[in-house]
C-alpha cells in the first residue's frame, strides 16, 4: 500500500499522453507531475526522463479492470480526486494483491485508494512523522493520542498498471513497508535507501466509496479487514467502567433504598390438621401490614419424617378484598443404607410475595397432607414484612454485565479475526481489546 | 461519522444502565420482586369472582 510524494521532475509534456505501441491515448491530467504512465490497452508502461519524454520500460503479462473507472472524479472528506491510476500489487513472497487507486487533487496533491477483499483504505502523506525507536521497528507506536500496533512488514511487487503516475511505480520494488494500526486509522512507513515517507490512513466503507464515485457496485467484503470497526463497538473501558459504576450504585441502592415498611414478623402461628374445617380450609386470625407496600416473606415449616406436606393459601386484604396466591411444598425423606445414613428434601422453606399495600389481612390456608398421617401432624407459618429483596439485586446484576460479557466476548473474536492476516497479533487479553 | 456512532453507543448503553437503576430502587422501594415465581395468581379487588367458591371470605 504506497502513498507518493509529489515529484518535481520537469519534462517535456503534452496534453495527452500517447502509447509508442498501440497509438492510444492516456489523458493527461497530471501534466508535469506525471512521471510515469500506463497503457490500459496494450500494458505498456512508461517512465518520463528528465528533457527525453517518455521511455518505454515494462510490459505487464496480464490485465485487471479496476472497479473504479480511469478519470472518474469523486469527493472524498470534503476534496474532489479524479481517479489518474490503477495498479494491482502484490506482497513480495505472498499470493495475494491488492488494488491501488492513485487519487489526484491540484490543491491537495496525490491520496491512495486502496482495496483488498473488499476492504478501503483512503491515505495520504503525513506532514508530522511519528517518533520511532532507532531501530525503527517498533511493535507499539504512539501518535496524536492513539496507540499503533504493527501489522504489517512486507515489500511488494507491481503486477499491472494503467494511467498516470507522479513516481516511477517499479521504484517501489527496495522499499520496506511497515504498517501499525489503531482501527480505523493506519500508519504506513516507507522507506529505502534514498527515501523515507509516512503515511496516515483510514478505512472507509465501501458504500462511501460508491457514493463518492457514483459506481453502482464493489467487490463483496470478505473477512476483517485490518482497519474494520466492529459494528455496534464501544470501548472496553467505559463498558468495564459503567458496569463498575452500575454493580456500585446497585450495591449502595440493595442498602440504602428500601421500603418504608418495617422489617418485622408480623405472623406467626402453627396448625395441625384438626384445624382444618370440613371444606379444608383454615382461616387464621388477621394481622397488619404496615408502613408501605412491601414484599412478604412467608417461612413454612412442618415436622415431617418420611413424608410430605403441601400448603396453597391466599392473603386477603380485609378492606379491599385484593388477593394474592401462593404454594409451597415439603417433603423430606431419610433412612440408612450400606453407605450409611442419607436424607432429601427439606422440613422449611420459604416464599416472597411481593408489592404487598398496607392493611388488615388474613389467610385462608389449603393445607394438604400425605392420606396416612396422624391428626395431629402440625404445620407453622410465620410472615416477615420489609424484607431485603435480593432476587432483585441478582436479576439486576445479570442484566447489567450481561451486555459487557457479550461485547467482549465479541471484541475478542472480532480481533482475532483482524489479526489473522498478520504476522505481528499481538496477545490478545481483555485489556488489550 | 466513526466516533459518533461509538458516541451514540455509549449513550445508549449508559441510557439502559440508568433505566436498570431506576427500575431496580423502585422495586426495592415499593417492596417488588421483579421476577418472581413463588406467587400463583394476585387478583386485585372485585377483578375475579371465579374462583370465589375455592376460597372461604371472613
Amino acid at each position: 500500500m504506497v502513498e507518493i510524494a509529489v515529484q518535481s521532475h520537469i519534462i517535456p509534456l503534452p496534453n495527452q499522453l500517447t502509447c509508442t505501441h498501440c497509438n492510444s491515448k492516456v489523458t493527461n491530467v497530471l501534466h508535469r507531475t506525471a512521471l510515469a504512465y500506463a497503457c490500459m490497452h496494450c500494458k505498456s508502461y512508461y517512465v518520463g526522463e528528465k528533457g527525453l519524454g517518455y521511455k518505454f520500460v515494462h510490459s505487464f503479462n496480464e490485465v485487471f479492470t479496476p472497479d473504479l473507472p480511469l478519470n472518474t472524479k469523486g469527493v472524498l472528506f470534503g476534496v474532489t480526486y479524479e481517479i489518474v491510476g490503477f495498479a494491482v500489487r502484490s506482497q513480495l513472497g505472498a499470493g495475494y494483491a491488492w488494488r491501488e487507486y492513485t487519487l489526484f487533487n491540484l490543491y491537495e496533491g496525490f491520496a491512495t485508494l486502496t482495496e483488498f477483499n473488499g476492504h478501503w483504505i483512503f491515505a495520504r502523506p503525513m506532514q508530522n512523522y511519528p517518533n520511532l525507536s532507532p531501530s525503527g521497528f517498533s511493535d507499539i507506536l504512539q501518535y496524536e493520542g492513539k496507540s499503533y500496533q504493527k501489522y504489517n512488514k512486507y515489500k511488494s511487487t507491481v503486477k499491472y498498471a494503467a494511467g498516470e503516475f507522479g513516481y516511477d511505480i517499479f521504484s517501489d520494488k527496495k522499499k520496506v513497508f511497515v504498517e501499525w494500526i489503531s482501527p480505523p486509522y493506519m500508519l504506513i512507513r516507507e522507506k529505502d535507501d534514498d527515501e523515507l515517507i509516512w503515511c496516515k490512513g483510514v478505512g472507509i466503507n465501501a458504500n462511501e466509496v460508491k457514493d463518492a464515485f457514483k459506481i453502482s457496485s464493489l467487490p463483496e467484503r470478505e473477512g476483517i479487514g485490518a482497519l474494520q470497526l466492529m459494528p455496534v463497538s464501544a470501548n472496553v473501558s467505559f463498558l468495564l467502567t459503567s458496569t463498575f459504576v452500575f454493580i456500585l450504585i446497585l450495591l449502595v441502592g440493595q442498602y440504602v433504598i428500601k421500603s418504608p415498611a418495617e422489617e418485622k414478623k408480623i405472623f406467626d402461628h402453627s396448625y395441625s390438621k384438626t384445624n382444618v374445617d370440613s371444606s379444608g380450609v383454615i382461616v387464621t386470625n388477621n394481622f397488619e401490614v404496615t408502613g408501605g407496600k412491601t414484599a412478604l416473606q412467608f417461612n413454612v415449616y412442618a415436622p415431617l419424617t418420611n413424608d410430605w406436606f403441601d400448603l396453597n393459601f391466599e392473603l386477603i386484604n380485609e378492606a379491599t378484598g385484593e388477593r394474592f396466591e401462593g404454594a409451597k411444598s415439603l417433603e423430606f425423606y431419610s433412612g440408612t443404607d450400606s453407605e450409611g445414613a442419607w436424607s432429601e428434601g427439606t422440613r422449611q422453606d420459604y416464599i416472597i410475595i411481593s408489592s404487598v399495600p398496607p392493611g388488615r389481612y388474613h389467610l385462608n390456608l389449603y393445607p394438604t397432607w400425605n392420606s396416612n398421617s396422624s391428626v395431629y401432624v402440625s404445620f407453622g407459618i410465620e410472615i416477615i414484612q420489609g424484607v431485603s429483596l435480593w432476587a432483585n439485586f441478582t436479576l439486576f446484576f445479570l442484566l447489567g454485565i450481561i451486555i459487557p460479557v457479550i461485547q467482549v466476548f465479541r471484541m475478542y473474536a472480532f480481533e482475532q479475526k483482524r489479526w489473522l492476516g498478520s504476522d505481528f497479533s499481538p496477545k490478545l487479553t481483555i485489556w488489550n481489546l | 461519522m466513526i466516533s459518533k456512532a461509538e458516541e451514540r453507543n455509549k449513550l445508549m448503553y449508559s441510557i439502559f444502565l440508568i433505566v436498570m437503576l431506576l427500575i431496580f430502587n423502585y422495586a426495592n422501594y415499593a417492596g417488588w420482586r421483579v421476577f418472581n415465581t413463588d406467587e400463583v395468581e394476585h387478583t386485585e379487588a372485585g377483578k375475579s369472582h371465579n374462583n370465589r367458591t375455592r376460597f372461604y371470605h371472613k
